[in-house]
Protein backbone atom coordinates (compact mmCIF):
# COMPACT_ATOMS: atom_id res chain seq x y z
CA UNK A 1 0.00 0.00 0.00
CA UNK A 2 1.25 3.25 -1.04
CA UNK A 3 1.44 5.81 1.80
CA UNK A 4 3.80 8.24 0.82
CA UNK A 5 3.18 11.71 -0.94
CA UNK A 6 5.25 11.82 -4.19
CA UNK A 7 6.48 14.50 -6.54
CA UNK A 8 5.35 13.00 -9.91
CA UNK A 9 2.89 10.55 -11.21
CA UNK A 10 3.41 9.58 -14.47
CA UNK A 11 0.96 8.20 -16.92
CA UNK A 12 2.51 7.13 -20.41
CA UNK A 13 0.81 4.16 -22.25
CA UNK A 14 4.70 3.50 -23.96
CA UNK A 15 6.07 1.49 -21.30
CA UNK A 16 9.39 1.60 -22.16
CA UNK A 17 8.86 6.02 -22.17
CA UNK A 18 6.71 5.67 -19.19
CA UNK A 19 9.79 4.07 -17.77
CA UNK A 20 12.80 6.73 -19.02
CA UNK A 21 10.67 9.37 -17.92
CA UNK A 22 10.41 7.66 -14.26
CA UNK A 23 14.00 7.23 -14.17
CA UNK A 24 14.79 10.86 -15.46
CA UNK A 25 12.99 12.06 -12.66
CA UNK A 26 14.46 9.57 -9.79
CA UNK A 27 17.93 10.54 -11.47
CA UNK A 28 17.13 14.05 -10.37
CA UNK A 29 15.88 12.92 -7.10
CA UNK A 30 12.36 13.30 -7.14
CA UNK A 31 10.17 10.69 -5.75
CA UNK A 32 8.07 9.25 -8.65
CA UNK A 33 6.04 7.12 -9.64
CA UNK A 34 4.31 5.30 -13.10
CA UNK A 35 1.46 3.73 -14.56
CA UNK A 36 0.41 2.97 -17.87
CA UNK A 37 -2.63 3.47 -17.96
CA UNK A 38 -5.75 5.50 -16.21
CA UNK A 39 -8.02 2.91 -14.89
CA UNK A 40 -7.23 3.56 -11.25
CA UNK A 41 -5.80 7.06 -11.91
CA UNK A 42 -7.98 8.75 -9.19
CA UNK A 43 -7.37 6.08 -6.57
CA UNK A 44 -3.96 6.64 -6.61
CA UNK A 45 -4.16 10.40 -6.98
CA UNK A 46 -6.17 10.50 -3.75
CA UNK A 47 -3.03 7.78 -2.22
CA UNK A 48 -0.49 9.22 -3.49
CA UNK A 49 -0.73 12.78 -3.87
CA UNK A 50 1.49 14.12 -6.48
CA UNK A 51 2.12 17.50 -6.49
CA UNK A 52 2.64 17.18 -11.06
CA UNK A 53 0.92 15.28 -13.27
CA UNK A 54 2.92 13.91 -16.06
CA UNK A 55 0.50 12.79 -18.88
CA UNK A 56 0.58 11.83 -22.44
CA UNK A 57 -2.17 13.20 -24.26
CA UNK A 58 -2.96 9.91 -26.28
CA UNK A 59 -3.68 7.40 -24.01
CA UNK A 60 -4.79 3.74 -26.54
CA UNK A 61 -8.40 4.18 -26.02
CA UNK A 62 -8.66 7.41 -23.59
CA UNK A 63 -8.29 11.21 -24.25
CA UNK A 64 -5.61 12.37 -21.90
CA UNK A 65 -7.17 15.95 -22.41
CA UNK A 66 -10.33 14.97 -21.09
CA UNK A 67 -8.37 13.38 -18.01
CA UNK A 68 -6.98 17.06 -17.62
CA UNK A 69 -10.43 19.07 -17.60
CA UNK A 70 -11.76 16.82 -15.63
CA UNK A 71 -8.96 16.86 -12.87
CA UNK A 72 -9.04 20.43 -13.00
CA UNK A 73 -12.45 20.74 -12.47
CA UNK A 74 -12.57 18.67 -9.56
CA UNK A 75 -11.91 20.35 -5.86
CA UNK A 76 -9.39 17.87 -4.96
CA UNK A 77 -7.42 17.84 -7.88
CA UNK A 78 -7.43 21.08 -9.84
CA UNK A 79 -4.33 22.48 -7.69
CA UNK A 80 -2.33 19.75 -8.89
CA UNK A 81 -0.04 20.58 -11.96
CA UNK A 82 -0.67 18.77 -14.95
CA UNK A 83 2.27 18.38 -17.65
CA UNK A 84 0.65 17.02 -21.06
CA UNK A 85 3.32 15.22 -23.41
CA UNK A 86 2.73 14.34 -27.52
CA UNK A 87 4.48 13.79 -30.15
CA UNK A 88 1.45 14.94 -32.30
CA UNK A 89 2.21 17.91 -33.93
CA UNK A 90 -0.87 20.36 -32.87
CA UNK A 91 -0.69 18.71 -29.29
CA UNK A 92 0.42 22.05 -27.57
CA UNK A 93 -2.73 24.39 -28.41
CA UNK A 94 -5.13 21.45 -27.57
CA UNK A 95 -3.73 20.45 -24.56
CA UNK A 96 -3.05 23.59 -23.01
CA UNK A 97 -6.78 24.89 -23.67
CA UNK A 98 -7.60 21.58 -22.30
CA UNK A 99 -6.43 23.10 -18.96
CA UNK A 100 -2.97 22.11 -19.02
CA UNK A 101 -0.45 24.05 -16.61
CA UNK A 102 2.35 22.93 -19.68
CA UNK A 103 3.25 21.34 -22.57
CA UNK A 104 6.51 19.29 -23.56
CA UNK A 105 6.68 17.84 -27.43
CA UNK A 106 8.13 14.69 -27.96
CA UNK A 107 10.73 14.34 -28.51
CA UNK A 108 12.59 16.17 -25.42
CA UNK A 109 16.29 17.37 -24.45
CA UNK A 110 16.44 15.71 -20.75
CA UNK A 111 17.15 19.22 -19.75
CA UNK A 112 14.46 21.03 -20.67
CA UNK A 113 12.07 17.83 -19.41
CA UNK A 114 13.70 18.47 -15.66
CA UNK A 115 13.07 22.39 -16.23
CA UNK A 116 10.09 21.95 -16.99
CA UNK A 117 9.57 19.24 -14.19
CA UNK A 118 11.17 21.64 -11.72
CA UNK A 119 9.43 24.97 -12.57
CA UNK A 120 6.06 23.68 -12.29
CA UNK A 121 7.07 22.09 -8.64
CA UNK A 122 8.39 25.50 -7.81
CA UNK A 123 5.32 27.17 -8.53
CA UNK A 124 3.89 24.69 -6.38
CA UNK A 125 5.91 24.98 -3.29
CA UNK B 1 -12.67 22.92 -71.26
CA UNK B 2 -12.76 20.69 -68.55
CA UNK B 3 -15.51 21.51 -65.76
CA UNK B 4 -14.91 19.55 -62.83
CA UNK B 5 -17.58 18.27 -60.71
CA UNK B 6 -18.51 19.10 -57.57
CA UNK B 7 -18.22 15.24 -56.51
CA UNK B 8 -14.59 15.38 -58.23
CA UNK B 9 -13.56 18.49 -56.52
CA UNK B 10 -15.20 16.71 -53.34
CA UNK B 11 -12.83 13.38 -53.64
CA UNK B 12 -9.68 15.89 -54.25
CA UNK B 13 -10.63 17.72 -50.68
CA UNK B 14 -11.13 14.16 -49.07
CA UNK B 15 -7.69 12.89 -50.30
CA UNK B 16 -6.36 15.68 -49.55
CA UNK B 17 -7.44 15.62 -45.88
CA UNK B 18 -6.63 11.55 -45.45
CA UNK B 19 -2.92 12.68 -46.85
CA UNK B 20 -2.54 15.39 -44.14
CA UNK B 21 -3.95 13.11 -41.39
CA UNK B 22 -1.02 9.89 -42.60
CA UNK B 23 0.99 12.51 -42.35
CA UNK B 24 0.22 13.97 -39.14
CA UNK B 25 -0.13 10.55 -37.73
CA UNK B 26 3.02 9.10 -39.13
CA UNK B 27 5.46 12.08 -37.53
CA UNK B 28 4.00 10.97 -34.13
CA UNK B 29 4.45 7.49 -35.01
CA UNK B 30 7.66 7.94 -36.08
CA UNK B 31 8.52 10.50 -32.96
CA UNK B 32 7.65 8.41 -30.29
CA UNK B 33 10.47 5.48 -30.69
CA UNK B 34 12.99 8.46 -31.14
CA UNK B 35 12.41 10.25 -28.27
CA UNK B 36 12.85 6.56 -26.12
CA UNK B 37 16.04 6.29 -27.91
CA UNK B 38 17.21 10.39 -27.54
CA UNK B 39 15.90 10.00 -23.76
CA UNK B 40 18.20 6.88 -22.80
CA UNK B 41 21.18 7.91 -24.69
CA UNK B 42 21.48 11.50 -22.25
CA UNK B 43 20.29 9.83 -19.46
CA UNK B 44 23.39 7.47 -20.15
CA UNK B 45 25.58 10.45 -21.11
CA UNK B 46 24.75 12.11 -18.41
CA UNK B 47 25.30 9.36 -16.12
CA UNK B 48 29.17 8.53 -17.73
CA UNK B 49 30.07 12.18 -17.70
CA UNK B 50 32.98 11.33 -15.67
CA UNK B 51 33.84 8.05 -17.47
CA UNK B 52 37.11 7.37 -18.14
CA UNK B 53 35.60 5.47 -21.30
CA UNK B 54 36.47 7.83 -24.02
CA UNK B 55 34.99 4.91 -26.68
CA UNK B 56 31.86 5.03 -25.25
CA UNK B 57 31.58 8.86 -24.38
CA UNK B 58 32.44 9.13 -28.08
CA UNK B 59 29.58 6.62 -29.38
CA UNK B 60 26.73 8.08 -27.05
CA UNK B 61 27.67 11.47 -28.19
CA UNK B 62 27.25 10.47 -32.17
CA UNK B 63 24.08 8.30 -31.11
CA UNK B 64 22.77 11.69 -29.75
CA UNK B 65 23.75 13.41 -32.73
CA UNK B 66 22.73 11.41 -35.32
CA UNK B 67 18.76 11.00 -33.35
CA UNK B 68 18.37 14.99 -33.04
CA UNK B 69 19.13 14.73 -37.50
CA UNK B 70 16.83 11.93 -37.46
CA UNK B 71 14.45 14.19 -35.68
CA UNK B 72 15.09 16.97 -37.84
CA UNK B 73 14.50 15.08 -40.91
CA UNK B 74 11.25 14.16 -39.28
CA UNK B 75 10.58 17.39 -38.52
CA UNK B 76 11.13 18.88 -42.15
CA UNK B 77 8.58 15.94 -43.83
CA UNK B 78 6.14 17.37 -41.84
CA UNK B 79 6.84 21.09 -42.66
CA UNK B 80 6.77 20.41 -46.42
CA UNK B 81 3.27 18.71 -45.73
CA UNK B 82 2.22 21.91 -43.62
CA UNK B 83 3.47 24.30 -46.40
CA UNK B 84 1.41 22.63 -49.10
CA UNK B 85 -1.90 22.94 -47.22
CA UNK B 86 -1.26 26.65 -46.62
CA UNK B 87 -0.90 25.82 -42.46
CA UNK B 88 2.24 26.99 -41.56
CA UNK B 89 2.06 28.96 -38.23
CA UNK B 90 4.41 31.79 -37.47
CA UNK B 91 4.46 32.56 -33.73
CA UNK B 92 6.23 36.26 -34.29
CA UNK B 93 7.72 38.48 -31.53
CA UNK B 94 10.73 41.20 -31.38
CA UNK B 95 14.50 40.07 -31.35
CA UNK B 96 17.47 40.79 -32.15
CA UNK B 97 18.74 38.90 -35.36
CA UNK B 98 22.51 39.71 -34.96
CA UNK B 99 22.26 37.84 -31.22
CA UNK B 100 20.28 35.18 -32.97
CA UNK B 101 22.49 35.02 -36.01
CA UNK B 102 25.71 35.12 -33.00
CA UNK B 103 24.33 31.82 -31.08
CA UNK B 104 23.77 30.00 -34.04
CA UNK B 105 26.79 30.22 -35.13
CA UNK B 106 28.43 29.05 -31.69
CA UNK B 107 26.47 25.97 -32.51
CA UNK B 108 26.76 25.05 -35.74
CA UNK B 109 30.58 25.53 -34.93
CA UNK B 110 29.91 22.73 -32.30
CA UNK B 111 27.84 20.93 -33.95
CA UNK B 112 30.59 20.77 -37.54
CA UNK B 113 34.45 20.91 -36.09
CA UNK B 114 35.53 19.96 -39.91
CA UNK B 115 34.74 23.60 -40.60
CA UNK B 116 35.44 27.20 -39.27
CA UNK B 117 32.29 29.64 -39.14
CA UNK B 118 33.75 33.14 -39.44
CA UNK B 119 31.24 36.47 -38.71
CA UNK B 120 32.30 38.69 -40.52
CA UNK B 121 30.46 41.69 -40.01
CA UNK B 122 27.10 41.51 -37.70
CA UNK B 123 24.98 44.51 -37.57
CA UNK B 124 22.50 45.41 -35.06
CA UNK B 125 19.34 44.64 -36.55
CA UNK B 126 15.96 44.41 -34.69
CA UNK B 127 13.29 42.34 -36.37
CA UNK B 128 9.87 41.24 -35.91
CA UNK B 129 9.73 37.33 -36.78
CA UNK B 130 9.32 33.69 -35.33
CA UNK B 131 12.35 33.27 -33.90
CA UNK B 132 12.66 29.60 -34.39
CA UNK B 133 11.67 29.71 -37.86
CA UNK B 134 14.52 32.48 -38.66
CA UNK B 135 16.79 29.72 -36.60
CA UNK B 136 15.42 27.20 -38.66
CA UNK B 137 16.51 28.95 -42.21
CA UNK B 138 20.00 29.74 -40.86
CA UNK B 139 20.98 26.42 -39.51
CA UNK B 140 19.68 25.01 -43.25
CA UNK B 141 21.71 27.31 -44.99
CA UNK B 142 24.94 26.85 -42.34
CA UNK B 143 24.48 23.16 -42.79
CA UNK B 144 24.25 23.05 -46.52
CA UNK B 145 27.19 25.52 -47.03
CA UNK B 146 29.18 22.64 -45.03
CA UNK B 147 27.81 20.07 -46.56
CA UNK B 148 28.46 20.91 -50.05
CA UNK B 149 32.12 22.27 -49.14
CA UNK B 150 33.62 18.53 -48.05
CA UNK B 151 37.04 19.84 -49.38
CA UNK B 152 37.70 23.41 -47.86
CA UNK B 153 36.62 24.40 -44.24
CA UNK B 154 35.53 27.55 -44.02
CA UNK B 155 31.46 29.10 -44.13
CA UNK B 156 31.43 32.67 -43.39
CA UNK B 157 28.21 34.72 -42.19
CA UNK B 158 27.72 38.93 -43.16
CA UNK B 159 24.49 40.32 -41.43
CA UNK B 160 23.79 43.85 -42.90
CA UNK B 161 21.75 46.24 -41.57
CA UNK B 162 20.57 48.06 -45.38
CA UNK B 163 18.49 50.63 -43.47
CA UNK B 164 14.51 49.14 -43.94
CA UNK B 165 15.84 45.16 -44.36
CA UNK B 166 18.49 43.17 -42.87
CA UNK B 167 20.66 41.26 -44.94
CA UNK B 168 22.43 37.97 -43.92
CA UNK B 169 24.59 36.06 -46.25
CA UNK B 170 25.76 32.53 -45.75
CA UNK B 171 28.91 32.00 -48.58
CA UNK B 172 30.86 28.80 -48.76
CA UNK B 173 33.61 28.03 -51.10
CA UNK B 174 32.20 24.25 -51.98
CA UNK B 175 31.24 22.61 -55.51
CA UNK B 176 29.07 26.06 -56.33
CA UNK B 177 25.95 25.84 -58.37
CA UNK B 178 25.52 26.29 -62.00
CA UNK B 179 23.31 29.34 -62.87
CA UNK B 180 20.40 27.17 -64.61
CA UNK B 181 19.58 25.94 -60.91
CA UNK B 182 19.66 29.06 -59.16
CA UNK B 183 15.78 28.81 -59.18
CA UNK B 184 14.93 25.88 -59.14
CA UNK B 185 17.06 24.81 -56.08
CA UNK B 186 14.29 26.19 -54.24
CA UNK B 187 11.58 23.94 -55.35
CA UNK B 188 10.34 20.94 -53.39
CA UNK B 189 12.21 18.04 -53.89
CA UNK B 190 14.09 19.71 -56.33
CA UNK B 191 17.69 18.09 -56.34
CA UNK B 192 21.02 19.50 -58.89
CA UNK B 193 21.49 16.42 -61.27
CA UNK B 194 25.07 16.48 -61.42
CA UNK B 195 27.40 13.86 -61.01
CA UNK B 196 28.81 15.19 -58.12
CA UNK B 197 25.57 16.46 -56.40
CA UNK B 198 23.75 13.40 -56.55
CA UNK B 199 26.55 11.52 -53.97
CA UNK B 200 25.98 14.13 -51.13
CA UNK B 201 22.58 12.32 -48.94
CA UNK B 202 19.27 14.58 -48.65
CA UNK B 203 15.75 14.86 -49.68
CA UNK B 204 15.92 18.59 -51.86
CA UNK B 205 12.97 20.02 -49.27
CA UNK B 206 15.35 21.77 -46.97
CA UNK B 207 15.33 25.10 -49.10
CA UNK B 208 11.82 24.33 -49.99
CA UNK B 209 11.24 25.03 -46.72
CA UNK B 210 13.47 28.12 -46.40
CA UNK B 211 12.42 29.81 -49.10
CA UNK B 212 8.18 29.51 -47.99
CA UNK B 213 9.18 30.46 -44.06
CA UNK B 214 10.75 33.58 -46.02
CA UNK B 215 7.51 34.49 -48.28
CA UNK B 216 5.70 33.88 -45.21
CA UNK B 217 7.44 36.73 -43.74
CA UNK B 218 7.09 38.79 -47.02
CA UNK B 219 11.34 38.49 -47.21
CA UNK B 220 13.11 36.97 -49.45
CA UNK B 221 15.80 34.91 -50.50
CA UNK B 222 18.63 34.22 -53.35
CA UNK B 223 21.35 32.48 -54.41
CA UNK B 224 24.40 33.91 -55.76
CA UNK B 225 26.72 31.17 -57.00
CA UNK B 226 28.88 29.56 -59.80
CA UNK B 227 29.91 25.76 -60.28
CA UNK B 228 32.95 24.76 -58.46
CA UNK B 229 33.61 28.19 -56.93
CA UNK B 230 31.12 28.08 -53.93
CA UNK B 231 27.67 29.55 -53.13
CA UNK B 232 26.93 32.56 -51.50
CA UNK B 233 22.66 32.18 -50.24
CA UNK B 234 21.29 35.86 -48.82
CA UNK B 235 17.67 36.29 -47.40
CA UNK B 236 16.43 39.73 -46.91
CA UNK B 237 13.70 40.42 -43.39
CA UNK B 238 12.33 43.53 -42.43
CA UNK B 239 13.60 45.36 -39.53
CA UNK B 240 11.46 46.18 -37.00
CA UNK B 241 10.17 50.27 -36.65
Amino acid sequence: MHKEKIDVLVLDDDPDLCMLMETMLKFAGLNVKRITNPTHLHDLLKELKPDVLLMDMLLSGVDGRDICTHLKSEGATNEMKIMMISAHPDAREKCLVAGADDFLGKPFDMDIFLGKIHNLLTVKV
Amino acid sequence: MWVGTSTDIDDMKKHELQKDDFIKMANHELKTPVTTIKGYVQMLLKSHKSSDDVGLVSALSTVDKQVTKLTKLIGDLLDVTKIETGSLPLNKEIFMLDDLVSETSVHIQTAFPTHKVHILRNDSCKVNADKERINQVLVNLFTNAIKYSPFTNEVTVLVKNEINHAHVTIKDTGIGIVAEDHHKIFDRFYRVAGKDEKTFPGFGIGLFIVKEIMQRHNGKIWVTSEKGKGSAFTFMLALDK
